[in-house]
């Protein structure tokens, strides 16, 4: 978030925007369910979610999520604005492994001289498989019309 | 769970059911629980000087924040294990897939703010899937501020057959 603020003119469809490695630990997940009220054990009791035929604790689909939109705030700067994410928790994610946050640029438009940008977002797991898909739209200042 | 509400039709008649509401306030203490579990050092969510000098004027709760206040929390325990957005209407059938959720954010949420959520169950619909007739569970939550306006809407589907 301390790098210089990314305009509307600097983004172009199909490129990528800066990744987020993150590596949730266990600890990360207790804090998670202590700050959201998410209390399922599948999340922090082995043995109940060994029960449940996982191979252990699970990482939250919604701190994924909330993984992407620090992503996304992160890169569109404080001029900048998220209007819209969505995702699916497609894939479960183990705690204490690499997840990459990543997303693409799908398309650029001005709407009603809003200068705004679709991606695809999503989270990577260390076989690279994407396991949270998901879209977000953001907007950007222009150099030509400074955000008001 | 009485039994009508297994098939569409009894769902149908519960579209409109709506979870008790909950109300928060976005205060430093909250913000901080939730940015630390995230691991998100952004200055604009903490650093008051900071959030001076940008268009916001102050500091504002990242907008994901609402991740993690979705409709499921808090999670009561006398409706089963998982979570559920509406805890008094559980799917019915045995299984549960993800069917998408998304977050429309329209309006900053400042320190001091007072949000309030509203989750309803807003639409019901069967199709025929890989496993037979799945039944999709549609909830939406509404977040308004101490001065009655829209902050942002989040709806998430649930699929169960």
């Amino acid at each position: 978030m301390t790098a210089a603020q990314v305009f509307y003119e600097d983004v172009s469809e199909g490129m990528e925007i800066p990744w987020l490695a993150k590596r949730p630990t266990k600890r990360q997940l207790v804090m998670w369910a202590g700050g959201s009220g998410d209390f399922y054990e599948i999340h922090y009791d082995k043995d109940f979610a060994l029960g449940q035929g996982l191979d252990g604790v699970i990482v939250h689909g919604r701190l994924k999520a909330a993984f992407m939109g620090q992503m996304l705030t992160d890169w569109i700067g404080t001029a900048g604005t998220l209007r819209k994410l969505t995702c699916r928790y497609r894939g479960m994610d183990v705690p204490d492994q690499e997840m990459i946050v990543r997303g693409r640029v799908t398309r650029k438009y001005v709407d009603d001289h809003q200068h705004c940008v679709e991606l695809d977002v999503w989270t990577e797991n260390p076989k690279g498989e994407k396991t949270t898909p998901g879209t977000a739209t953001v907007v950007l200042p222009s150099r030509s019309q400074p955000s008001p | 769970m009485v039994k009508e509400d297994s098939t569409l039709e009894g769902l149908q008649k519960r579209i409109g059911t709506e979870a008790e509401p909950l109300t928060f306030e976005i205060d430093k203490a909250l913000i901080r629980s939730f940015v630390r579990a995230v691991g998100d050092p952004n200055p604009l969510w903490q650093d008051e000087e900071y959030a001076r000098t940008t268009k916001y004027g102050s500091i504002v709760a990242p907008p994901f924040l609402l991740c993690a206040l979705m409709t499921a929390c808090p999670h009561d325990s006398r409706y089963g294990v998982a979570p559920l957005p509406v805890p008094e209407l559980p799917p019915p059938r045995e299984h549960i897939l993800d069917g998408g959720e998304e977050w429309e954010f329209f309006l900053p949420m400042r320190l001091g703010d007072t949000i309030s959520s509203r989750t309803r169950f807003v639409d019901v619909f069967e199709r025929e899937g890989r496993v037979g007739k799945m039944l999709f569970l549609v909830y939406e939550t509404t977040y308004t501020n101490q001065h009655g306006e829209s902050v942002a809407k989040a709806s998430y589907t649930i699929i169960n057959y």
